[in-house]
């Protein structure tokens, strides 16, 4: 099984290298590119909402994320310790309604769902754990 | 890979911006800046041709919304061409684009705007009551 652990501080700029560690590790795993096109959607949508939202202040905060590959088997986990929020508790958007007046963020965890096996969140202690599965 | 936009005339009335690359957080302010002058100028019709899109996520998503609808509220339509298949599976996901306004090839495309002007210009105008 191969596996990363990162940990940086919830700044915009710190989106771009997680992404590039992460597919570095789906890559080095043998991963299809169909498949990391996918996994690499499912990042942007995660990550980007936490370091955008987890916390009131830039630069304030940590975000663990861990990814690990068994075969094509991919689990990310994605850990914030902001207020408890959980992202699948919102109703899934309104696919008819104009993209513009769907709910920021909305749009994003929807594609996550649609492209991931499954994704489950759980408040433990002070912590946001969201967890996506894709095989 | 970063994002390209490259914008060209077809014809009067129809502007073409072929994009490649990557439409994404990072990437999609620099799509809205670059394609803003095809949305505001006198054409009826913008393409965008996406031959060469590897990837889009829901902010670039947004960022092709938000074209269309401001071609729309200059009473004219935006239309996609060449989607690849990756980025055909997001907009099929979010059920977000008419299907008549996606052509599989130029083609098709080039029938479509031909067959349009030509109905334009055959169909009388300002007729008097």
């Amino acid at each position: 099984m191969n596996e990363v652990r990162l940990e940086f501080p919830n700044l915009e700029s710190e989106y771009e290298p997680a992404r590039d560690r992460l597919i570095d590790l789906f890559r080095d795993s043998g991963l299809s590119p169909e498949a990391i096109g996918e996994l690499e959607l499912i990042l942007e949508e995660l990550l980007v909402n936490v370091i955008s939202y987890a916390y009131d202040e830039p630069g304030t905060g940590t975000i663990h994320v861990s990814a690990s590959v068994q075969g094509k088997a991919v689990t990310l986990e994605v850990r914030d310790r902001g207020c408890a929020f959980d992202p699948l508790g919102r109703e899934a958007p309104d696919l008819d309604a104009d993209i513009e007046d769907r709910p920021i963020g909305g749009l994003g965890i929807y594609l996550v769902r649609e492209l991931a096996t499954s994704v489950t969140y759980e408040r433990v202690g002070d912590e946001n754990v969201l967890r996506v599965e894709r095989r | 890979m970063a994002l390209s936009v490259t914008i060209s005339d077809r014809d009067s009335t129809t502007k073409v911006a072929v994009v490649g690359g990557k439409l994404d957080t990072t990437t999609s302010p620099q799509f809205d800046d670059e394609i803003s002058a095809a949305l505001t100028s006198g054409n009826v019709v913008t393409v965008l041709d996406l031959v060469g899109l590897t990837y889009i996520s829901s902010a670039g998503l947004r960022s092709v919304f938000k074209a269309r609808k401001a071609m729309e509220s200059k009473g004219g339509s935006l239309l996609l061409v060449n989607v690849q298949p990756q980025v055909q599976k997001v907009f099929e996901i979010v059920k977000a684009m008419p299907v008549q306004q996606v052509f599989r090839s130029v083609d098709e495309l080039d029938q479509y705007l031909d067959y349009m002007q030509k109905k334009e210009q055959d169909s009388p105008k300002g007729t008097e009551a």
